[in-house]
């Protein structure tokens, strides 16, 4: 788990960089708020899942932005956008019960009083820990398709936006695959909803069991998924879609009630370096394939190009 | 011996104690307090003679937290009060209790290097 300290004292700083290393953590440091708050905004560092800064150690009184500031611009930063949860420990000279309570008020869910046990700190942060892991499975559950426990709409869309974003820095392309489950109405309203649902389920594995285990799928709404495929070109997408299309189809589906024939249609767009586009215009783009697909009569694969950006 | 010794300059025990028992690790971060402190003390004479308070309660605040993370008592009374006098714009109190604070290290590196001696 990666530790940020925020932290103006050369010798407090390097007494706990040693230490918390010591512990099995990964640390980085910084001097003032100003450091620490472009650490946590970093792109690099928010790459990964697991790579992120989870827990902040924050000085109360630094240069540039103080402890307390840096603890509101945290908390506040994750009502505007989805973040992940830091568990906040601001380290203080002060033990008046008023600035504790100013502390805590600022979102800080600990506070240390200097100079501090090391003992008492490292406990300290496996409580953080374990907040961190109770946060990791409760966005985890946030995250998932309840039937198809694939991702969720927001979370596929949030993967998708940030995808986009690292691959265009890093001059790789990226592909989508917005793919409709053919007729899937039709089964609703003649088999009924649990038919339906069934349908969904056994589908998702499908597609889910052939993909590579970096590509990401998640279930956008009713009978659509959308599968985004990190540093896949054009040419490639192309037999991953047919690959995906032929999991759904070669087996028909066993039903309460005898079997049925599924297919699927798919349409696919791609990021290139000649083309770069954002999440909204690449979905849009796949949104428009998958209608030329249905148009065709289903169970079939059109891939289209995004518009070059003005 | 030095390293049982605790006196008003350093208290050897309760500085081992916070950072888990290691003498070297102890003797790199006072390497790092006496740069720290060079950078910190000329700072605070130019805040001094600009009779800046902010910049003298926020270096006495500095330095008070490093000396207290190695036990160094004096050091951190004295830093204690110039950010004090910081606070309540004092400046004969910043005065005096700089020149006390310098002092106080000259002492320290007296007797680190004591210490280096008898451990050569």
């Amino acid at each position: 788990m990666k530790v940020l300290i925020a932290e103006d004292s050369m010798i407090s700083c390097r007494a706990l960089e040693s230490n918390i290393q010591t512990w099995g953590y990964e640390v980085i440091t910084t001097r003032n708020g100003q450091e620490a708050w472009d650490a946590l905004n970093a792109k690099e560092r928010t790459l990964t899942n697991g790579n992120k800064i989870r827990i902040a150690l924050l000085d109360w009184e630094m240069p540039k932005i103080n402890g307390i500031e840096l603890c509101q611009r945290i908390r506040s930063r994750r009502k505007v956008q989805p973040q992940d949860y830091i568990y906040i420990i601001l380290m203080t000279g002060r033990d008046n019960q008023e600035d504790i309570l100013q502390g805590l008020e600022a979102g800080a869910d600990d506070y240390m009083t200097k100079p501090f046990d090391y003992t008492e700190l490292k406990i300290r942060l496996q409580n953080g820990e374990r907040v961190i892991e109770q946060e990791k499975i409760q966005d985890q559950i946030q995250a998932t398709d309840s039937l198809t426990r694939l991702w969720n709409r927001n979370k596929i869309l949030e993967f998708l936006d940030e995808e986009i974003d690292r691959s265009s820095r890093q001059n790789q392309p990226t592909s989508v695959l917005l793919m409709d489950i053919d007729g899937l109405a039709r089964v609703n309203e003649s088999d009924g909803f649990a038919a339906g649902d069934h349908i969904l389920k056994e589908v998702s594995a499908r597609i889910h069991d052939s993909m590579r285990r970096y590509d990401k799928l998640g279930r956008l709404g009713d009978d659509e998924f959308l599968g985004v495929f990190p540093n896949c070109r054009e040419e490639h997408i192309q037999h991953i879609a047919e690959r995906l299309r032929r999991a759904v189809v070669q087996d028909a589906i066993q039903m309460e009630s005898g079997t049925r024939e599924v297919s699927l249609s798919l349409g696919g767009a791609s990021t290139s370096i000649f083309v770069s586009c954002t999440g909204p215009q690449l979905l849009s783009t796949a949104q428009e394939a998958v209608a030329k697909a249905k148009a065709q009569g289903g169970n079939t694969t059109v891939l289209l190009q995004p518009q070059r950006k003005q | 011996m030095f390293n049982e010794m605790t006196d008003s300059i350093i208290d050897y025990a309760s500085a081992l104690e916070r950072i888990g028992g290691d003498k070297e690790f102890l003797d790199e971060l006072l390497g790092i307090y006496q740069e720290e402190f060079d950078l910190n003390v000329d700072s605070l004479d130019q805040a001094l003679l600009a009779q800046d308070f902010t910049a003298i309660q926020e270096l006495g605040h500095n330095l008070k937290g490093s000396s207290a993370n190695l036990s160094l008592i004096q050091l951190r009374d004295q830093a204690y009060l110039i950010e004090t006098a910081g606070t309540e714009s004092d400046l004969a109190l910043a005065q005096r209790s700089t020149e006390e604070l310098k002092k106080e290290f000259q002492r320290l590196k007296e007797h680190l290097a004591e210490k280096e001696r008898a451990g050569a």
